[in-house]
């Protein structure tokens, strides 16, 4: 008996080890809409794409590495460092053949938690409900030779050891060109804009402090990544500094400090930005939706778009951002879309977007 | 007889006490005597005074006013002891190029002849000269009131008390103002 | 009043005097590296200390004729010397000017900028010492082809400073100090000062997006703005608006921007505005 149940442990031990990574080989058709949505999002939450291929409809057209692609990412994209962290779903309509259901996603990716909304459209195939799923291939940039001729600069400083009063190269000159402070939900945000007047790159951050009714100083706060920290010669970049649990009336002044250091840089690669309009999201949230567009030779692997809104008066009411999860392959035009406040759409009367942009092979 | 010996046993018992009171307190006084308790090193004193009223080009700013009496009074006391100590490695801290070079040779020579200064600092008064536009260097006098032993070992071989005058250079470093000049000048 | 007393009040009235603290009295140039001597009153062997800021040292003497050499005296101050139960204190000043430490900001500026180029210049004698007499300072800014700025001024305490406007022309421009013999040179670089009159061309592309193009641009003194800088193109239309950040490149900016039938066309550079174009009649 001291023998046979140790044995019988370990047996039991082995078949329940086996059991958990033995990958079940048969699909488990989804009876509802939502739950075809719901059974290829919890794969794809657990990175196994060929699992999440079998609930995708073979009227999707979509091959199964495109898929992945469009999942996972590819090429250094923004997708290839995150995963999917959450989603809920809900059946917007439903009939027999036939269903549309929004999923809301949020992904956990190296620049935060990204959100995304999709109507997936779902329809009965083979007795089971399958998800819509086309992926719209890009057009293939033709193999050419592009000649990169912008300007690059590079940064020779003086030594440690250098006597006192020798030649040096200072920072670049930047200017904080307009403020705005703003009271948001429960928070003091302040906005603007910050050019580079210099002639040469500089890395830019902008910090501001608050001092109290007291004379003190009561918080202390920058931009993160709320503006465009490498800014080439009389490029403008807005700035959101955001202060959360901060009541204006607490505040006596506010102390700005914009930052700037030297550094190499390169003027390629030059980013458009096309088609820019205001418009509403499929959850009747106001957008800014575009076109971004690398006219350069080098791939953008994650691409930062950020927007600043102006009021009729040329005040800067609201600094937008957002990364585009797609790289940006030479020539090929890459859909965005950033939120905008709905309590500020009303009052934007123009916008602004740039485009900070980071390569593998170097951040700009 | 009975008083007596009421007395008696009194008399033990307050020997006793004493005795142990003796025991108890004894090596802790002797400690206070023969190991002086660590103490933290004090702040250095403010100056006596700070003027940096019409200094051209470039007018003080109150930061930077109060940044600069904080770190000249930090190089003074580290300078004080370091002439005590013969240390040089003191004044890295608050001294830099020329100056920090020179005061540590000294200090350097000063060790190898076996002497040292002690000095008693009674006071600063500081006047601002020049600020240059750009912030990069103030330019200052400086009356020290001081009282100065020459020593050989741990003799002192001489004293004075003397208002010093000396010109100061102060550049600015990473987190603080640092002594550039430090050279002493006659009064006139 | 007998001798006795008579010697206790020279005593007194000594020990008051720093001159009679002297049995030593101190000659020689008191510069910076020279040579001093020192007079020791008496006859024998005695123990000299110097303190100064250039350190301290300890000798054994014959009273008379003592020289402390230049190598002891090298750094400006203040020296003690102490013997017996005396003390006696003499100044060592600095030496001839030999070399400036010259900080200058910034080191690029705009063209034709007012009051924007500061120097400060510092004397220093070969020891390191402030050279603290009034000493004059020549500054001369200009970059080579053009007309240079001079200011002659007066060093004060071994300080000498001066503000110049930087110069109309673009380029790399030679800051110079110098006093007599000595001079230090600095480049500030004059760079263009913000965009003129950025005016641009717009045209049809071989692929139907618009091509737009600015002329050479210039700051307001004629100095072409650098390649790499900004420059931002902007198109709107019924379909949105669309822009895009070129860089100068060989003097002129150009981009493409989408295709459209009507639309109106600007340029900016910084905070410096260019022309608009109404393409096919525009908005």
């Amino acid at each position: 008996m001291n023998k046979i149940l140790p044995v019988v442990l370990i047996v039991l031990a082995a078949a329940l080890v086996a059991a958990a990574t033995m990958h079940s080989s048969t699909l488990t058709p989804a009876t509802t809409p939502e739950g075809a949505v719901q059974a290829l999002l919890n794969h794809v939450k657990s990175h196994d794409s060929e699992g999440a291929y079998r609930y995708v409809a073979k009227a999707s057209n979509t091959a199964m590495p495109d898929f992945a692609r469009d999942i996972f990412g590819e090429t250094g994209n923004l997708r290839t460092y995150s995963a999917l962290q959450l989603f809920d779903t809900k059946v917007l309509r439903e009939g027999d053949q036939e269903a549309s259901v929004r999923a809301n996603l949020q992904w956990a990716s190296a620049v935060g938690a990204v959100y995304d909304v999709r109507d997936l459209k779902v329809v009965r195939e083979d007795n089971s409900w399958k998800v819509l799923w086309p992926v719209q291939t890009r057009a293939k940039v033709p193999p050419q030779v592009i000649p990169v001729n912008y300007l690059r600069w590079d940064i020779v400083t003086r030594g440690s050891d250098d006597d006192w009063g020798a030649q040096n190269v200072e920072a670049p000159r930047v200017r904080i060109i307009s403020m705005n402070p703003v009271e948001k939900d429960g928070s003091f945000i302040l906005l603007g804009e910050i050019e580079n007047e210099d002639t040469v790159p500089g890395f830019v951050s902008v910090s501001a402090t608050l001092i109290g009714k007291d004379g003190q100083q009561i918080a202390q706060e920058e931009s993160f990544d709320k503006i465009s920290h490498v800014l080439l010669p009389k490029e403008i970049s807005p700035f959101r500094i955001d202060f959360p649990n901060m009541n204006r009336s607490s505040i006596q002044s506010v102390h700005m400090q914009p930052n700037a250091m030297l550094v190499p840089a390169s003027a390629d690669p030059v980013m458009g930005v096309m088609h820019q309009a205001l418009q509403k999201d499929p959850r009747g949230h106001s957008v800014l939706t575009g076109e971004l567009m690398n006219q350069s030779g080098q791939t953008v692997n994650i691409p930062h778009v950020l927007a600043t809104f102006y009021d009729n008066a040329g005040k800067v009411i609201w600094v937008s951002d957002g990364y585009v999860d797609q790289s940006l392959v030479p020539q090929t035009p890459v859909p965005f879309s950033i939120g905008v406040r709905d309590d500020l759409a009303a009052q934007i009367h123009t916008y602004r977007v740039t485009v900070n942009q980071y390569s593998r092979d170097h951040v700009q | 007889m009975t008083n007596l010996m009421f007395n008696l046993r009194a008399a033990v018992r307050l020997r006793s006490a004493a005795l142990g009171l003796a025991i108890m307190l004894g090596p802790i006084s002797v400690q206070m005597i023969l190991v002086p308790m660590t103490t933290h090193a004090a702040a250095p004193a403010p100056l006596q005074s700070f003027n940096s009223a019409g200094v051209s080009p470039r007018p003080v700013e109150d930061t930077t006013s109060a940044s600069i009496q904080r770190d000249y009074a930090h190089a003074w006391k580290s300078l004080v002891v370091a002439l005590e100590e013969n240390r040089t490695e003191l004044l890295n801290e608050n001294f830099t190029g020329t100056a920090r070079q020179q005061w540590q040779e000294a200090i350097h020579t000063q060790k190898q002849n076996g002497l040292s200064r002690r000095i008693v600092d009674h006071g600063h008064s500081v006047r601002v000269t020049f600020y240059s536009l750009d912030g990069s260097a103030l330019e200052a006098t400086d009356t020290a009131d001081l009282e100065i032993q020459y020593r050989e070992g741990g003799k002192v071989i001489s004293t004075e008390r003397v208002q010093a005058h000396y010109l100061v250079l102060l550049t600015p470093a990473e987190n603080s103002w640092k002594l550039r000049m430090l050279q002493e000048v006659p009064a006139n | 009043m007998n001798s006795l007393h008579r010697s206790i009040i020279v005593g007194l009235l000594c020990t008051a005097s720093a001159l009679c603290l002297g049995q030593v009295r101190v000659s020689g140039s008191g510069q910076a590296g020279a040579d001093a001597t020192l007079q020791i009153s008496g006859s024998g062997s005695t123990t000299l200390y110097l303190f100064g800021p250039g350190g301290a040292s300890k000798r054994t003497v014959q009273r008379g004729t003592v020289t402390i050499p230049g190598d002891e005296l090298k750094v400006a101050g203040r020296y003690v010397a102490v013997l017996d139960d005396s003390r006696t204190s003499f100044f060592v000043s600095a030496a001839p000017l030999q070399k400036i430490s010259f900080i200058t900001h910034p080191s690029r500026v705009p063209a034709a900028a007012n009051g924007a180029v500061l120097g400060s210049a510092y004397l220093f004698d070969r020891y390191q010492n402030l050279v603290l007499a009034p000493t004059p300072v020549s500054f001369q800014l200009g970059v080579a082809g053009s007309a240079v700025e001079e200011r002659k001024v007066i060093g004060k305490n071994g300080v000498a400073w001066v503000q110049l406007n930087s110069g109309r022309r673009s380029g790399p421009a030679q800051f110079i100090a110098s006093s007599g013999e000595v001079s230090v040179r600095r480049v500030v670089q004059h760079v263009a000062a913000d965009p003129c009159n950025i005016r641009m061309n717009a045209s049809r592309a071989p692929d139907g997006n618009i091509l737009v193009e600015t002329d050479a641009i210039r700051d307001c003194s004629g100095n072409a703005v650098p390649d790499g800088t900004i420059v931002t193109f902007t198109s709107v239309d019924s379909a949105g608006r669309s822009t895009v950040d070129a860089r100068i490149k060989r003097g002129f900016a150009r981009a493409e921007l989408p295709a459209s039938s009507s639309a109106t066309l600007s340029v900016a550079a910084g905070v410096v505005l260019g022309n608009e174009i109404h393409w096919g009649g525009g908005l």
